[in-house]
């Protein structure tokens, strides 16, 4: 083959490397102003989203600055302690101990360590922690790491956190 | 955080466009200049890697061609004869660029430019190359080498009808082959080894070297002499022993101190100094401006591959009050009077012409080997300049046939063919330096076909015995009896 | 630690999708290279090697595969770049140098590998904090390591950024400049609000309280020492960049950029003076062509190549790129840019900086500031790392050698780049959330 030819060919490809970019860059302008498709029975969380807040509204809030909103820890009981509020930035310990983020040293039937709560991405997981008594999500026994949502309660010995969304 | 990111993100991408900016300078906007840097190897790089047409000889013999290669560069230049036509072809090296033929026939080779190749052939087809044909007859080249039988000198040929050169060798020589190698060690070791060698093997002795003519250049002297009414063949001069110059400019005497004088055609067959320096003496100014009409001290044969070199004159016009020992001295080849061996055929081919130079040239055609084409047309003659008159060049004509007929020139003779020269044993001015033996010359005498001049420096090692007559004629009728050998 | 499996979102696979399209696309654009590579005159490329490259090409089908299995909500655009970067980088030095080329596809495979070991590993991108003093160590050990006596520290091209163990010699740089950029994101988390504020003042200007800064100056400086006994600048400007941009993000407080950029004058100023090698980089970046044949012959025939490319380039196989020194790693920008021309090497600056953007977006969806400010780290490096090397073959900064991320030869440089992929994969993972996030 000539190197005319070649060189041609050459163009050609250089073509097809700029249609690559073209396309990373037309999946990029997706992402930035994608709206998920939800399809039934998707993840709860997303059906709560969905349901909420329109896309409009998630605009608006990414635009929101400087932070974004976070998830926190209300304790509602003890009454002593209730109104106490933590926001959750990084993963979060419950117990009777000093060194717990949420210590609730009255309540004997609270373990040391008891519990601790995860933030993942914008999800949020409980996960007990080998308790002697156990800790329960809105009454249920938490066996494994479970994902909550906003409003849901823990209760960990005879005291109940709620959990939810400040902005 | 998210603003402090954003701003870095904007400083990353000012960083990234600033590359493409720079991208953009280097290999837009600089690149042409770069490209065409001659320090950049591409530059010869860029025709290595293309085809290249062959070089021939008149007769068809391939003196140069592209053979495979197994680097990267896929094709080697080779030179099947080796030294023989080293200063014609030149050579086509990565390092040292190139030189002759492969260098001012380049595009030809090729075949930029060709008329032939256009379209989807020049998208699709073969590279186009086309083979450069040269006027040099292989026989005559040989026949200079085998003659010159490795002595340092020279042998030029010209077609006397189109100025072709038929013949240009000059020894020493050198064997492209070796410095065209694409290893750049062993190139560079051939052409360092040539470059430290003194006798300076790469240096055309035919165009790139000047000597002192000797008696040759009588023909010159009698031409300006005659153009100018001053002298006839006829013209008596005295005989003497030798000629004291004017203004204590020493004296002049002759060839083994003999007397000699009388008619200048005598004088001309025998090579009478104290004639023609007295003859120079009368001429003054006129040898002065008659020498620029030759082109001494004033214009370089327009030889298409090599470079240019004129001869000079130390006859220079309006200093004759000045330095008369000088004319004199000039008249007869020697001093300041210093040529090359091509213009000494040019001289000879002048008279062989009826009074013109041709422009030499090494090109008799450019072939396209997929279009051949018999009958294009070959180079025509193109004169180069008016050097005598028609009368003068016969009157010269006859008086150089009697140089070989019965003069010092005798050696020259071919049976069955009129040869006319000039012989010519300059002295070199060094002491302990035998002079240089020339003969020039053109034959067949009536009806002239080829010009020549030969040049042995230093006599070839026959010491001061070394005479025109005795080394160069001889080697002058070899190589023109070659020439008409293959002709019949 | 048990954490949660991953998620499947429709949202996940629909990038999914988008990663193997555009995959696939970078693969008929690596493949149709090389066979236009094979068809020019000037290549007698063996055999074995469209094997070789077809196996690096699988190896990224695998690694699509662990990504729909590891991080099935990672970014789309992170692999299909790399792949083309990567590819691209593949053809250029198989025109180069075959052996070359079949040890790069070795290093390919183990970066592949450690990018799927990463993902196995690294659930949780926010577990490296815990190890932020380990990371430190460590990354300052490698650093030492080429200062090791002879049978360890080895001095390859007149720089001792080398390590040997047993065969294999690799650059330790290369994985301390990760780690060193985790410690740094972690101690700055930490202590970003106490270096915000300033607690001492000078006169009317308030300095955060020297203890706080202590320690990641301590680790910075000692970087920094390291990398300049060991005449490596390029690996110093960058570690310099990285820390510099990163106290920017982590404080929001533009006089740390001052400062940073103050203090990188004096430091080139001083090293100016002090050192004859940055003198000689300096001087034959103003004006090479007097040396174009000593210490500016590298950028000169730079030049050439890039110019004898032009706009669209001599075509594969068509140029001359083997003139250039080291043209498969440090100036195989060149080498492109000869044969595939201005076209060829803004595709690949665009590349980098759409995958520079990847990162940064990453960085600024990602809900948890210890990822944030890490990732952001990682990508800064990746930018001014083809900064560096770029602008340098380019002439429009000094040269300094390092590598262009995923394109030159290099097997430490790949395997690390690899590395900081799957950790910007793990962190857009999780990042994702926030795009389906529940809402109150």
């Amino acid at each position: 083959m000539s190197d005319t030819a070649l060189g041609f060919l050459k163009d050609c490809w250089l073509a097809l490397l700029y249609l690559f970019v073209l396309r990373v860059v037309w999946v990029v302008g997706r992402e930035l102003k994608g709206t998920p498709v939800l399809e039934p029975g998707a993840h709860a969380a997303v059906q709560v989203q969905a349901a909420t807040a329109p896309t409009q509204q998630r605009k608006a809030d990414r635009r929101a600055e400087p932070e974004p909103r976070a998830w926190s820890l209300k304790v509602l009981d003890p009454p002593e302690l209730r109104g106490t509020t933590i926001s959750l930035h990084q993963e979060i310990t419950i117990g009777r101990g000093g060194g717990c983020a949420i210590a609730l040293p009255n309540d004997t039937f609270v373990s040391t360590i008891h519990a601790r709560v995860i933030p993942r991405g914008l999800d949020v997981w409980l996960e007990d922690l080998n308790s002697t008594n156990g800790t329960r999500l809105n009454g249920q026994m938490v066996k494994e790491p479970v994902q909550m949502k906003p409003g849901d309660q823990i209760r960990v010995g005879s005291s109940m956190i709620e959990i939810g969304l400040t902005s | 955080m998210n603003n402090p990111i954003r701003r870095v993100g904007f400083g990353l991408m000012l960083l990234l466009l600033l590359l493409v900016a720079q991208l953009s300078y280097v290999q837009v906007v600089r690149a042409t200049q770069l490209s065409k840097d001659p320090t950049n190897f591409r530059v010869t790089q860029r025709d290595f890697i293309r085809r290249r047409g062959q070089i021939l000889t008149i007769d068809g013999v391939i003196i140069a061609e592209s053979m495979p290669s197994n680097d990267q560069l896929k094709l080697q230049r080779v030179y099947p004869h080796g030294k023989l036509y080293a200063h014609i072809t030149g050579f086509y090296s990565l390092l040292y660029n190139a030189t002759g033929v492969e260098k001012f026939y380049n595009d030809q080779l090729l075949g930029n430019n060709n008329p032939n190749v256009s379209g989807i052939d020049a998208l699709f087809g073969p590279d186009p190359t086309r083979n450069v044909r040269l006027t040099i007859d292989s026989i005559a080249q040989q026949a200079a080498a085998r003659e010159l039988r490795g002595r340092r000198g020279s042998v030029v040929v010209l077609d006397t009808r189109t100025g072709g050169i038929v013949a240009m060798y000059s020894n020493p020589t050198f064997d492209p082959n070796l410095i065209s190698d694409h290893n750049d060690t062993h190139a560079k070791e051939a052409f360092d080894g040539l470059t430290a060698d003194p006798t300076n093997p790469m240096r055309s002795r035919a165009t790139g070297r000047r000597y002192p003519p000797g008696s040759t250049f009588k023909v010159v002297t009698t031409a300006i002499a005659f153009d100018a009414g001053i002298a006839t063949p006829e013209s008596t001069f005295p005989i003497l022993h030798q000629l004291n110059l004017p203004l204590n400019g020493g004296t002049l005497s002759n060839f083994n101190n003999v007397s000699c004088g009388g008619q200048l055609k005598f004088a001309f067959q025998q090579s009478c100094n104290v004639v023609f320096g007295q003859l120079g003496l009368t001429l003054g100014e006129t040898l002065a401006s008659g020498g620029e009409r030759f082109g001494l001290n004033h214009d370089a044969p327009p030889l298409d591959i090599a470079p240019k070199i004129d001869g000079s004159l130390g006859a220079i016009p309006g200093t004759f009050q000045r330095s008369q020992p000088l004319f004199a001295r000039d008249a007869i080849g020697q001093a300041d009077t210093q040529t090359t061996p091509l213009e000494m055929a040019l001289v000879a081919e002048s008279v062989a012409t009826g009074g013109t130079m041709l422009v030499p040239h090494f090109l008799a055609q450019v072939e396209d080997p997929t279009h051949p084409n018999p009958s294009a047309p070959q180079a025509s003659a193109k004169i180069w300049r008016s050097v005598m008159q028609p009368s003068t060049a016969s009157a010269l004509n006859a008086l150089m046939q009697t140089v070989v007929q019965s003069g010092t020139g005798t050696e020259a003779q071919i049976p069955g063919i009129v040869v006319a020269g000039k012989t010519g044993t300059a002295q070199t001015g060094i002491a302990g330096k035998s002079p240089h033996a020339w003969f020039i010359g053109f034959a067949p005498a009536q009806a002239p076909r080829y010009a020549i001049a030969v040049m042995v420096e230093n006599g070839g090692g026959f010491g001061d015995n070394a005479t025109g007559g005795k080394v160069a004629a001889p080697i002058a009728r070899e190589v023109l009896r070659a020439l008409f050998a293959k002709r019949s | 630690m048990s954490v949660a499996a991953p998620i499947k979102t429709a949202y996940g696979r629909r990038r999914r999708n988008h990663e193997f399209s555009l995959g696939f696309h970078a693969v008929v654009v690596v493949v149709a290279g090389y066979i236009l590579l094979a068809f020019s005159k000037n290549s007698n490329l063996p055999s074995d090697l469209p094997f070789i490259l077809g196996g690096m090409l699988g190896l990224y089908a695998i690694a699509h595969l662990a990504i729909r299995r590891l991080a099935p909500n990672a970014d789309a655009t992170l692999l299909p770049i790399a792949a083309m970067l990567n590819g691209i980088g593949f053809v250029a030095i198989s025109r180069l140098s075959q052996g070359t080329a079949r040890n790069q596809a070795v290093w390919a495979v183990v970066g592949v590998g450690l990018f799927i070991m990463t993902l196995i590993v690294i659930r949780d991108i926010r577990v490296i904090a815990k190890y932020r003093y380990t990371c430190a160590l460590v990354g300052v050990g490698l650093l030492i390591l080429p200062r090791a006596p002879s049978p360890i520290g080895v001095t390859i091209n007149g720089a001792r950024i080398w390590a040997r163990l047993g065969p294999i010699s690799f650059q330790p740089g290369e994985l301390a400049k990760v780690l060193l950029t985790a410690f740094f994101a972690a101690y700055l988390v930490d202590t970003r609000e106490l270096l915000q504020r300033g607690t001492k003042s000078i006169g009317r200007i308030k300095l955060p309280d020297p203890r706080h800064l202590a320690p990641v100056l301590a680790i910075w400086a000692i970087s920094m020492m390291v990398l300049v006994l060991e005449k490596d600048l390029g690996s110093s400007l960058l570690q310099f960049c990285v820390f510099t941009s990163m106290m920017y993000v982590a404080t929001n407080r533009g006089s740390y950029l001052f400062g940073g950029a103050l203090l990188f004058a004096t430091s080139a100023y001083f090293s100016y003076r002090a050192f004859s090698h940055v003198r000689i980089r300096v001087t034959t970046w103003l004006n090479p062509w007097p040396v174009a044949q000593s210490s500016g012959y590298q950028v000169v025939q730079s030049w050439f190549a890039f110019a004898n490319g032009g706009a669209t380039g001599k075509g594969f196989g068509l140029g001359s790129p083997d003139r250039v020194p080291v043209a498969v790693s440090d100036f195989i920008m060149a080498a492109i840019g000869e044969e595939l021309g201005l076209f060829g090497t803004v595709a690949i600056v665009l590349l980098i900086l759409l995958l520079v953007g990847t990162g940064l977006r990453i960085a600024i969806d990602h809900p948890e500031p210890f990822t944030k400010l890490f990732v952001t780290g990682l990508t800064v490096i990746l930018a001014v790392q083809t900064f560096v090397i770029v602008g340098g073959v380019t002439r429009l900064i000094p040269l300094t050698g390092v590598t262009l991320p995923f394109v030159s030869y290099g097997g430490s440089s790949l395997i690390g780049n690899f590395i900081v992929l799957a950790l910007l994969a793990r962190a857009s993972d999780s990042a994702v959330a926030r795009q389906i996030g529940p809402r109150a």
